[in-house]
């Protein structure tokens, strides 16, 4: 086995956070090494191949949505071996439905448009404040009496979505009386 | 299976069954809905998957083996269910009753009252998502069970009245027991008021729901504190008084505008009044006999007689016509939750499913006790 | 250990993923257990009392239970869906782990647009929801599906106004810095505090908590979305949303009540994650005593909470922020 450049440099970095890691065994190496910078700067020989910080965070990335689906996949392996299989008995694979046959399948009815109008508002207003998020990074680098005014004008305008649904009674859930 | 109402497929309907396992139907109610996304359309009721044949089986046995039936019933409310049983053969036999078992009715039939509203109001605010509740309710009711579970042998499905008196004696382990328990349920009331009655979302879920108008509770025959809380002072114990009620002194609360807050209001308030009731028919329990002297052997005579109390849900009528022999020809029992039931259907039209469940909370309905 | 087997940028990685996966499991065992337990002493009765010492072991013999069960898959179903719907409600769940701020050390890797990747990753969860409940081809199922969508999109803006709030201070989506804005100065729960309000209450509904939890809500839905699912299809569900209330109270706390920061105390290298865990788990156990108190909401009440009241009152605490913050 030999040494890599960076594990050296990790050493380093452990030895300032003040961790002893001898004394606690493997599991305080891998705390240790948790601590640890994870930023190019720390390089290892792997680390020289990475210029830009952020590819190593999409490797993060990568490597978490894996790390995922492996975990959430993994019980349905286990339950696929221990679970019982048994062979379609009439009702047994039916949908519930207060143990009654359903009438029909639930993908056939229209459903009440009461939701659809809460998202169209949520259209309206999500995406707007999407364009806030760059706003609030860079709004100690703009002239006061500007940010000020263009902000309140910006968020004065996504409120008349709020304004106009709820004159509009999208809010309101009557009783229907049906005829 | 389809019922008769929905036998239309001229619209494209989204139908779904609530029940018989649900839930909220506390049982084996099954209603059947017509959806409009959250909104309950139109709505069905479709009774009959507990039924057991209580009153043919009156017709086919001497009537003393049917005491046991009356209490499975309402098994949550069984000994006022006995009480009118055993009430109507008196009445068709002539039969005088001691003053001391009587006091010994009243006040188990009160105890059994208070044990059936701790159990709705732990239900209704399970229907309503408050998980906690119900436990607090079991916990107080359990020591309702356990008092008379020392002088009736069973803790639900009592048979405790005979004609003429009751089963077995009190001794005075009950009175003090019971006397011990009224001065907690007193305190625990406070703690439901706490917890339930000043919460901003319980109210804000029952407040002007599903009200009931005092001319629409007529029209169904709503009785007990469902009629109550629509602000008609109707309860037998005062209008059409039997046993010692006429010597007690209690209160009929009343609801104002029916909808599910009051009907709630009523019977927290009728816990705190058979209270009452059951600490004066303590105070009053006379020395003497428990059982009078009833004949051996009573044969029922050929002609028909009624008799009502009031049940824990409402007005309960038992009406019998006899046939010169111990076997009764016919029996009828008039139950408080089918006519409570049967407004639903109304009430609920239009409204959202959450709101239909917290009605159907508030309507307190026992299914076995539709489905006789 | 003089040596290393991989580049250590690689055994970091894999050393994070196995600690992520480890707390994802052992944080869920626990509060499944600490819920029980709660809840059992909230009403007068002991939880569960029976495997393992005062019951500790039951929530490992409950998995092990579910693992064992039959996946039944119903007849009328989406079969590809329902299956891919446990693993969506999963999946997603480990990704803001990446970004939460344990402490100074411990932060696996501390991103300049944090904050945004933990909201996109946890508002993934909807969309398990809404295919489950869809594919399940299940009336009630459907219902939670619906209401589940309509939910986490009304009570999102809320979430996202308060936090941007915070952002104006800042100036950066980075939670290092949130946190460290924090110790240099005021805890951002004494300079928010309504913007706190709201994404306490907003982070309820968002995790599907009672008194919200309206997919679900077992009286009116039965059990809502996860209707027809069994056995480990259901744990999925169930082991989200565990990890979803972690989630949500840790950025509560990274961005509101300090992270990490606390008195000092002999745990060297630890005192920042114990400060930082103790925080969260009083948040969780807030959370808990909400739900064992408190009556479920009517659906329209829900949602007119966020419509009309929070998000007002939050674009209200934004315009305020702005103002102040050039002042």
């Amino acid at each position: 086995m030999k040494f890599y450049k960076g594990d050296r440099f990790l050493r380093r970095q452990i030895f300032d956070s003040g961790l002893k890691i001898d004394s606690a065994g493997v599991p305080g190496y891998f705390v240790a090494v948790l601590m640890s910078d994870y930023r190019p700067e720390a390089q290892g020989v792997f680390g020289m191949l990475i210029e830009e910080e952020s590819l190593i965070e999409y490797m993060y990335i990568m490597l978490f949505l894996g790390v995922g689906f492996a975990v959430a996949f993994a019980p349905f392996v286990a339950a696929w071996m221990l679970a019982p299989r048994r062979k379609n008995t009439g009702s047994h694979e039916s949908n519930y439905e207060c143990g009654i046959e359903p009438y029909g399948k639930a993908w056939d009815f229209r459903y009440g448009v009461a939701y659809y109008l809460y998202a169209l508002i949520f259209l309206a207003f999500d995406v707007d404040i999407l364009f806030l998020f760059p706003v609030a990074t860079a709004f100690h680098e703009a002239e006061p009496l500007r940010a000020i005014v263009e902000f309140v004008i910006f968020v004065g305008i996504l409120s008349l979505a709020i304004v106009y649904a709820w004159v509009k009674g999208v809010f309101n859930w009557q009783r229907k009386n049906n005829s | 299976m389809k019922t008769e109402a929905f036998k239309d497929e001229s619209r494209h309907r989204f139908l779904l069954n609530m029940g018989p396992q649900h839930p909220a139907t506390h049982g084996v109610l099954r209603l059947v809905l017509e959806m409009d996304g959250e909104y309950v359309v139109h709505l069905d009721p479709v009774l009959g998957y507990g039924h057991r044949m209580h009153e043919k089986m009156a017709e086919a046995r001497p009537w003393p083996s049917f005491l046991p039936n009356t209490a499975r019933m309402d098994y949550l409310a069984a000994l006022p269910y006995n009480h009118g049983y055993v009430c109507l053969i008196e009445k068709l036999a002539g039969v005088e009753v001691p003053r001391r078992a009587e006091c010994i009715r009243v006040a188990t039939s009160e105890l059994n009252r208070v044990a059936s509203h701790l159990l709705w109001l732990g239900a209704f605010l399970l229907d309503l998502g408050a998980f906690t509740p119900i436990l607090y309710g079991f916990d107080d009711r359990e020591q309702i069970l356990d008092i008379l579970e020392d002088i009736t042998g069973s803790r639900l499905t009592y048979s405790y009245f005979r004609v003429g008196g009751v089963y077995r004696d009190v001794d005075d382990r009950f009175v003090e027991n019971t006397r011990v328990f009224i001065k907690r349920m007193r305190k625990r009331l406070d703690i439901y008021n706490k917890l339930v009655t000043d919460n901003i979302i319980f109210i804000k879920r029952t407040e002007g729901i599903g009200v009931i108008s005092p001319e629409m509770a007529r029209r169904y025959g709503v009785t007990g504190a469902n009629l109550r809380g629509s602000g008609i002072a109707y309860d037998i114990r005062k209008t059409e008084p039997y046993s010692i009620y006429p010597e007690l002194d209690f209160e009929i609360p009343v609801g104002s505008r029916g909808d599910c807050f009051d009907r709630y209001l009523v019977r927290i308030k009728e816990i705190e009044q058979s209270l009452r009731i059951i600490e004066q028919a303590l105070d009053m329990l006379p020395e003497g006999e428990f059982r009078g002297k009833a004949p051996k052997k009573i044969k029922l005579p050929p002609r028909a007689a009624s008799f009502a109390v009031e049940a824990a849900r409402g007005e309960l009528v038992y009406f019998m016509v006899g046939q010169d022999s111990d076997v009764p020809y016919r029996l009828k029992v008039r139950v408080p939750s089918y006519a409570n039931l049967s407004l639903i259907a109304e009430l609920c039209q239009g409204m959202l499913i959450a709101d239909l469940v917290s009605v159907m909370g508030s309507l307190d309905l026992v299914i076995p006790e539709i489905d006789r | 250990m003089d040596t290393a087997f991989l580049p250590p940028e690689l055994l970091r990685m894999l050393i994070a993923a196995l600690f992520v996966v480890t707390v994802v499991f052992v944080n869920a065992l626990f509060m499944v257990y600490a819920e029980r337990k709660i809840a059992g002493h909230i009403q007068r009765r002991p939880g569960p009392y029976e495997v393992g010492w005062h019951g500790i072991l039951q929530t490992l013999v409950d998995g092990i239970k579910l693992m064992t069960k039959e996946l039944v898959i119903p007849r009328d179903a989406n079969r590809m869906l329902f299956r891919v719907a446990p693993l969506l409600a999963f999946t997603p769940v480990v990704m803001p782990f990446l970004v939460l701020p344990f402490s100074e050390n411990l932060t696996i890797i501390d991103m300049n647009i944090g904050l945004i990747f933990i909201l996109a990753m946890a508002s993934l969860n909807v969309m398990a929801i809404l295919v489950a409940g869809w594919s399940s081809n299940n009336k009630y199922g459907l219902f939670g599906a619906m209401r589940s969508v309509a939910q986490n999109i009304a009570y999102e803006i809320p979430i996202l106004l308060s936090l941007l709030s915070v952002v104006l201070i800042t100036n950066s989506f980075s939670m290092r810095t949130i946190v460290e804005a924090q110790i240099s100065g005021l805890w951002f729960c004494l300079l928010q505090p309504l913007a706190f309000i709201i994404y306490l209450i907003a982070a309820l509904a968002e995790t599907n908590r009672a008194p919200f939890d309206m997919p679900e809500a077992e009286s009116e839905l039965t059990a809502g979305f996860h209707t027809e699912y069994s056995g480990m299809g259901f744990g999925l569900f169930f082991l989200g949303e565990y990890t979803n209330m972690f989630i949500v109270s840790s950025v509560a706390v990274a961005v509101f009540l300090g992270g990490w920061s606390g008195l000092p105390l002999p745990m060297d290298a630890w005192t920042g994650a114990f400060w930082f865990l103790l925080k969260v788990y009083i948040l969780m156990f807030i959370m808990i005593w909400v739900r064992w108190t408190y009556p479920r909401v009517r659906f329209d009440q829900l949602m007119n909470l966020s419509w009309k009241y929070l998000i007002p009152f939050a674009l209200l605490n934004l315009i305020v922020t702005a103002v102040i913050v050039k002042l």
